[in-house]
């Protein structure tokens, strides 16, 4: 029984370590060859056995090391939670109690990211915008990596989908799909009023819109072809750019600015916060759906 | 030692967030697997995270989100509102990179039918060859 | 008001990356090339008259990004040196690409080749960024995006060998950028502030009260560390020949010509910004960079001298070129500085134009890379072999050409240095003598009458020169040789640039 218990272990773990039956044979030899480079001059002195135990030692050793130099630094930072620290300086003072009068959120932190320190949070949405782009270098289907494999597992899971036995699952999306799409607009509005924002929200949004898919897949693909997706982006983007080259572009050379701060609290209010959140919003939406549909199936 | 203890008693956060940290840099360095390198690495980027967010908390303040605009906003009320939104900006970059190195994972895949790092490594030698 | 001059480095950057934004969409390489190569004219004019305008006022500005200066808002900063680099950037950007532009066209797929530019344009972008930046949290924020778009342009040609080379250069990446947010972290801690003029002062004064000191050992080391992986500084340096080796040739030109300086340049400017070069010195962390400088200049070399593949072997000969750029910091004196910063420049015109002619060279013999099928290459595409012989001849230190110069100011640098005079001019001699020994039998093998490459089936052909090609193998060419005959400009500009900063 425990051995039956154990061989099924295995095979368990062969499976998450993604051992398949058609593994190609790689010789331990070959695999001695191609150890990691430090332990290069060992080859030979050491058997098999010892040479990974010798790996594992140096692989523990720089962990510990590094876990406790930075433990030992510990000791020496401002005390966790401290008033008074070094962090709690005039840096710290202007962005609490002037952000509201100079911006105009009632979250600091949007005040933060958006405004005062805008630049970086333009660059995080480029980031966003490359991983997209990359994603779609390595998986948008073409000669190079579709394979006939591939095209019957295509084919298998259009199948499934056109026999329409999702009934439960269309069910349950049906009724949560409302509140979904309800909930990420309310986060995605309120992002200078209340915990929440464009990344928050766009992930909800992006997130309801992977679920709509796996139940209603065709109405989805229709709607958010290639084009739609490219559109939605780069609209997002250019907003978003353009928003920030007149905000940075005023404010250094001290020119007036249209953008006011409203009454704060108030929906329609914080200058250019809102409409940011939104365009930022739905390029994340449309980023996370463009993740999930290139993983699963290698085209929008 | 005894006064360590005591210090790193005080900083349990920080401690949690450089022993996660460990974590993740072991599984990077000793797991094979790629996927599980990928986790190893995020464990580590979260770390980090968690690190940067606990030097902007004061005891006793509550988060930076102005309840009554009207009112005089007093700094002693909330903690420091920068940490949290630098690593707001953190976390969507470990997204991004995450999403891209899953998406070369399965790439990886698909060519040599393995996720194990070294036996990649081989038969990429092989072909070169 | 302030003068117009000084919203460049700003616009410079937004034009970048909506350039990068505007490519995603076009579905078109050729169209998405002179996008990236007109944003790349542009961006070099407006870096040129920045660079006029600063270093004839010997002058540098500060620019808000927004209403708040610092240390509440993103800032970001030009002078001479920076506004310098970024013209030597575009310059060498656009001679890869039209360098390598045939290659380009032929190895990534039709459908992709627009997405290559918008990689491009944004490693663009963030190269500018890393230059300019006054805030040290934008800098890691554009380090991630250099590491993503670099992780990018190696794969884009998308063979086996690329997607593992991609692989292990993202993973050494990111473990480099999440070491960097640690210290940035820990530095954040001390001092409570992200500006670098700030930080300075912060800094400074904990060194003079004597506060903090352990933090900040560490934070520097992690600093130094995270950095020095992302530019394959020796011991770490295990990712990079595969990545720059197997890469189509315009992304190998770029990434060991520019990718490995950007971070190098912002390593100078925290040390010079955030702390000063003499507390930097007392941290001793410069000895260490200086050792493993000196290391990575011979170790390189040996590996390159192992090498039979050709780019490869270009590739292991960057490792030993970014010893000299560490061997320059680690002097820990301003003139070993003025030093590293003039190598950066100069390996940045010489590496590129040594992967472009070796990519026309290969693509004579059917694109195979090893040394003995390129045998008589260099008279099948003349132009190409002038460009290899001029790139070996620097790198080995011939008089006239940039690598001596580079080699004559390390050495007059070195005999200042309080202790390191006698190992670097044994590392320098030593390291010369090594790029020799691989450089000129590789000249030789390429000037060699008769061919090699039937052994392999494949007919040798004569590669008539394009436009594009001559366009970069001349400009860079020229760049190596001016570097090497009028230096004196330029090592003043860099030394006025290092001493406003």
């Amino acid at each position: 029984m425990t051995k039956n218990i154990k061989e099924r272990w295995r095979q368990f773990a062969a499976w998450v370590n993604g051992a398949d039956s058609d593994t190609p044979v790689v010789t331990p030899e070959e695999k001695r060859a191609a150890r990691p480079h430090p332990l290069r001059f060992l080859h030979g002195m050491l058997s098999e056995k010892n040479e990974m135990r010798v790996y594992h030692i140096f692989s523990v050793v720089m962990c510990l090391v590094f876990t406790g130099t930075l433990l030992l630094t510990v000791l020496y930072l401002p005390t966790f939670g401290g008033a008074g620290n070094p962090t709690e300086n005039e840096v710290m003072e202007r962005y609490v109690e002037k952000g509201i009068e100079e911006v105009g959120a009632t979250n600091l932190i949007s005040n933060i990211i958006l405004v005062y320190r805008g630049f970086d949070t333009f660059g995080e949405s480029c980031v966003l915008f490359l991983a997209a782009t990359c994603v779609m270098i390595l998986l948008r289907k073409d000669e190079k990596n579709t394979t006939a494999y591939d095209l019957a597992e295509r084919a298998e899971d259009a199948e499934i989908e056109s026999e329409e036995n999702t009934t439960v699952l269309r069910s349950v999306v049906r009724m949560l799909m409302p509140v979904i799409l309800l909930f990420g607009v309310y986060v995605l509005l309120n992002g200078h009023l209340s915990p929440g924002g464009g990344f928050s929200g766009g992930a909800i949004l992006g997130a309801g819109l992977i679920l709509f898919e796996n139940a209603f897949g065709e109405k989805v693909r229709r709607f958010m072809s290639e084009h739609v997706y490219h559109f939605i982006k780069v609209a997002a983007l250019y907003f978003y750019g353009f928003t920030m080259i007149y905000v940075f572009f005023t404010g250094a050379n001290g020119l007036h600015s249209i953008i006011g701060t409203g009454i704060p609290g108030m929906i329609f209010s914080a200058g250019v916060i809102m409409p940011i959140n939104v365009a930022v919003g739905l390029e994340v939406a449309c980023t996370m759906y463009a993740f999930y549909a290139f993983f699963s199936k290698g085209e929008l | 030692m005894s006064n360590a203890i005591a210090t790193w008693s005080g900083d349990y956060y920080q401690v949690f967030a450089i022993i996660l940290f460990g974590i993740g840099f072991i599984s990077l360095l000793l797991h094979k697997n790629l996927i599980k390198k990928i986790i190893g690495l995020n464990i580590m980027d979260s770390s980090v995270y968690l690190f940067l967010t606990s030097f902007g908390y004061i005891d006793g303040r509550v988060a930076p989100i102005v309840a009554d605009p009207t009112a005089p906003v007093q700094m002693e009320t909330y903690i420091n509102p920068l940490p949290t939104g630098l690593v707001l900006t953190g976390i969507v970059v470990g997204v991004s990179v995450t999403a891209f190195s899953l998406a070369l994972t399965q790439r990886l895949y698909k060519k040599y039918h393995t996720l194990n790092l070294d036996e990649i490594l081989i038969l990429a030698k092989r072909e070169e060859v | 008001m302030r003068p117009f001059y000084e919203n460049l480095p700003f616009l410079c950057i937004f034009l970048a990356m909506l350039a990068g934004i505007t490519t995603s969409i076009l579905h078109s390489g050729k169209w998405a090339l002179r996008i990236s190569l007109t944003a790349l004219t542009v961006i070099g004019a407006a870096s040129a008259w920045l660079l006029y305008a600063t270093a004839s006022q010997n002058t540098y500005f500060v620019y808000a990004m927004g209403k708040f200066p610092s240390p509440w808002g993103n800032e970001l900063r030009a002078g001479p040196l920076e506004a310098g680099l970024a013209l030597v950037f575009c310059i060498v950007m656009a001679c890869s690409l039209l360098g390598g532009l045939k290659d380009i066209f032929e190895d990534i797929l039709p459908g992709k080749q627009d997405l290559y530019f918008v990689m491009m344009d944004m490693l663009l972008a963030s190269l500018l960024s890393m230059l300019y930046t006054n805030d040290i949290f934008t800098g890691y924020v554009f380090i991630e995006i250099n590491t993503i778009a670099a992780c990018a342009i190696v794969m884009a040609k998308d063979n086996n060998q690329t997607l593992v080379a991609t692989m292990r250069y993202l993973v050494m990446s990111l473990l480099g950028s999440g070491l960097f947010l640690i210290s940035l972290a820990l530095l954040y801690a001390i001092t409570g502030h992200l500006l670098m003029p700030q930080l300075g002062e912060s800094i400074h004064a904990l060194f003079v009260s004597g506060l903090y000191t352990e933090p900040l050992t560490v934070l520097v080391g992690l600093m130094v560390l995270g950095l020095s992986i992302k530019s394959a500084l020796f011991p770490f340096h295990s990712w990079l020949p595969d990545a720059h080796g197997s890469s189509t040739t315009a992304s190998s030109a770029i990434l060991s010509g520019l990718v490995l300086k950007g971070y190098i340049v912002l390593l100078i400017k925290i040390f010079y910004r955030v702390f000063s070069i003499s507390e930097v010195r007392s941290l001793k962390i410069t000895n260490v960079l200086f050792v493993l400088g000196a290391l990575a200049m011979i170790m390189g070399s040996v590996k390159a001298l192992q090498e039979g593949h050709s780019k490869r072997m270009v590739a292991y000969s960057s490792v030993a070129q970014i010893g000299y750029i560490y061997l320059g910091v680690g002097l820990g004196i301003e003139a070993g500085v003025v030093a590293a910063v003039f190598q950066i420049i100069a390996h940045a015109f010489t590496k590129p134009l040594l992967f472009v002619s070796v990519g026309a060279l290969s693509s004579t013999a059917g694109h195979e890379k090893k040394w003995y099928y390129l045998r008589g290459a260099g008279r099948r595409c003349k132009l190409a072999g002038i460009g290899f012989t001029l790139g070996g001849l620097s790198m080995v230190g011939i008089p006239l050409l940039a690598g001596f110069v580079t080699k004559l100011y390390l050495a007059q640098g070195a005999t200042l240095a309080a202790w390191q005079t006698a190992a670097a001019l044994a590392a320098l001699a030593v390291s010369s003598v090594l790029n020799a020994m691989y450089y000129i039998p590789a000249i030789v093998q390429i000037w060699s009458s008769g061919s090699t490459c039937q052994e392999m089936g494949i007919e040798p052909r004569v590669r008539r020169a394009d436009p594009a090609l001559v366009v970069s193998v001349l400009v860079l060419g020229v760049g190596v040789i001016l570097l090497g005959v009028c230096y004196r400009p330029v090592v003043g500009v860099i030394s006025a640039g290092l001493a406003l900063l």
